[in-house]
């Protein structure tokens, strides 16, 4: 059970990234307002957790300049596809584990 | 257990977010029942025009020779097609409206992707069909290329969308082989089986 629980990424634990992980399992890229409406965050909340999964390379950011204005494409890197589901499988695990008891 | 919720609700939560991220949820069952009806006066218009609701070999014949109607017709259907878009449109954009959420997110955008390709392939099989006398294929190649948009655009919406595109090829390729059935299948498929799916998408996810 240990060992399970060490598999628990503490990135993921936050309701936020674990929010934008799973909008970007299923999704190829999403942009900053689409993921925002999705989430139903404030703009800073979504930047502070989009920065820190970036630090993590598990997504990747990219700014686009349509005209003036500026649109953030959000997009999930392989490797954060293979933390989440890491994670993902860890929370299953743990679940039937205690169901079982 | 305390610890056992909190991993629960997260599953829950990724569940919910994947969903709500990749299903057109604005999609109106209104419209669906709206297009059923425009099918319908279709098929009325195709009855009062051949004083009968089975394609016989004579109507086919009688096609060829007749201009006036043919292109009475292909004004009338056009007019239709546009009508039961211009509904869907609409009363999705309203339906999205009210739960405030934007008609164009990357969902709808897949939804409507996915859908017009068949339907604009389907516009050039037709027009090539018409072109080329073969009057007997335009009904069963509508039905079966509406079906295969539906099944291919149902993967970003509702189940009821799937079910609706596979009896939809199921009545085109019955008027393939039962040609002189035609007309009714053609009610069946875009006339009742659209508005049987519009209702019950319409008690299921518009009522409130």
């Amino acid at each position: 059970m240990k060992e399970i629980i060490a598999q628990i990424n503490k990135i993921f634990e936050n309701k936020v990234r674990l929010g934008i992980m799973s909008a970007l399992m299923v999704n190829e890229r999403i942009d900053f307002k689409e993921l925002k409406s999705l989430l139903d965050i404030t703009d800073g909340n979504l930047s502070s957790n989009a920065s820190v999964l970036e630090k993590e390379k598990y997504i990747k950011i990219k700014k686009k300049f349509i005209g003036k204005k500026t649109s953030t494409i959000y997009s999930a890197t392989t490797s954060g596809k293979d933390a989440f589901k890491v994670h993902l499988l860890a929370l299953e695990m743990i679940i039937r584990n205690t169901l079982n008891k | 257990m305390e610890e056992n919720n909190k991993n629960i609700e997260s599953i829950d939560q990724i569940k919910a977010i994947m969903e709500r991220s990749t299903t057109f949820v604005s999609l109106s069952g209104l419209s669906g029942i709206l297009s059923g009806i425009l099918a319908i006066i279709g098929v009325y218009i195709l009855y009062v025009s051949f004083g009968s609701l089975i394609l016989s070999d004579d109507i086919l014949q009688s096609l060829q020779n007749e201009q006036g109607l043919l292109n009475k017709l292909y004004i009338i259907f056009s007019g239709i097609f546009l009508l039961a878009i211009m509904f869907a449109f609409i009363l999705s954009y309203l339906k999205s409206k009210k739960k405030g959420q934007k008609l164009f997110n990357s969902s709808s955008k897949r939804f409507a992707f996915n859908l017009f390709i068949p339907i604009i392939t389907a516009i050039f099989v037709v027009i090539s069909l018409i072109n080329h006398h073969e009057y007997w294929l335009v009904i069963p190649m509508t039905l079966i290329f509406y079906g295969i948009a539906l099944i291919n655009a149902g993967k970003y919406s509702r189940q009821e969308i799937l079910d609706l595109g596979i009896g939809c090829i199921f009545s085109g390729v019955l008027s393939m082989y039962f040609v002189e059935f035609s007309f009714i299948l053609w009610g069946i498929g875009f006339g009742i089986l659209n508005i049987l799916t519009g209702i019950t998408m319409y008690y299921k996810y518009d009522r409130n």
